[in-house]
């Protein structure tokens, strides 16, 4: 499979749509914020990786594929569940690589900051990627 | 900031599950896996780290 840039994709996306997931992502930012200063950086720390923006985006895929293939005459229910789960295998690969960014920051944070920004993201491409290939290979 | 990496892992895989196994709505299936999302975070910290 090739993964290929779509920019035409973003005409079909509403604008609410992108301030429904900049809302919902700044509040959680926020929130895990105040959760820090109140139950120390652990508790905080966890709520950085909350499933904030995801189910807007997962119900906002499953409603355009719907809609696409409803638009061609035909009942999308099932191509709108299926692409929404298809995010949501990307997602479990994405959070692999969070979780590797995560272990770098947690390592090297000490040693120099901006350094350890560097890396962390480096190992989050590295670590999705890998898990792409593999997932695409069994 | 792992735990809550491993713990959107396996809320993810189980909205995929949901999803494509059972054919459950976006919304149901997001906001239900919620709690397995708790259980994995708080649980694995409750584990390595003690009680907060």
């Amino acid at each position: 499979m090739i993964v290929r840039l779509n920019p035409s994709a973003l005409r079909d996306i509403r604008r609410y749509e992108y301030v429904v997931r900049f809302a919902m992502g700044g509040a959680m930012t926020v929130i895990a914020g105040l959760i820090a200063s109140r139950f120390g950086p652990v508790i905080g720390g966890l709520f950085l990786a909350f499933p904030a923006i995801f189910p807007a985006s997962a119900t906002l895929i499953e409603k355009h594929e719907r809609k696409r293939k409803e638009k061609a005459g035909l009942s999308g229910a099932r191509r709108g569940k299926e692409a929404a789960a298809l995010d949501a295998a990307g997602a479990v690969l994405g959070s692999l690589g969070l979780a590797a960014f995560a272990v770098v920051i947690w390592l090297l944070t000490e040693q120099s900051a901006s350094l350890a920004l560097v890396l962390a993201a480096a190992a989050w491409v590295a670590v999705a990627v890998f898990a792409w290939l593999v997932r695409q290979w069994l | 900031m792992i735990m809550g990496a491993v713990a959107l892992a396996s809320y993810s895989w189980v909205v995929c599950l949901l999803l494509k196994k059972f054919m459950v709505t976006s919304w149901a299936a997001t906001l239900s896996a919620i709690v397995v999302w708790f259980a994995v975070a708080l649980g694995a910290s409750a584990a390595l780290f003690g009680a907060p």
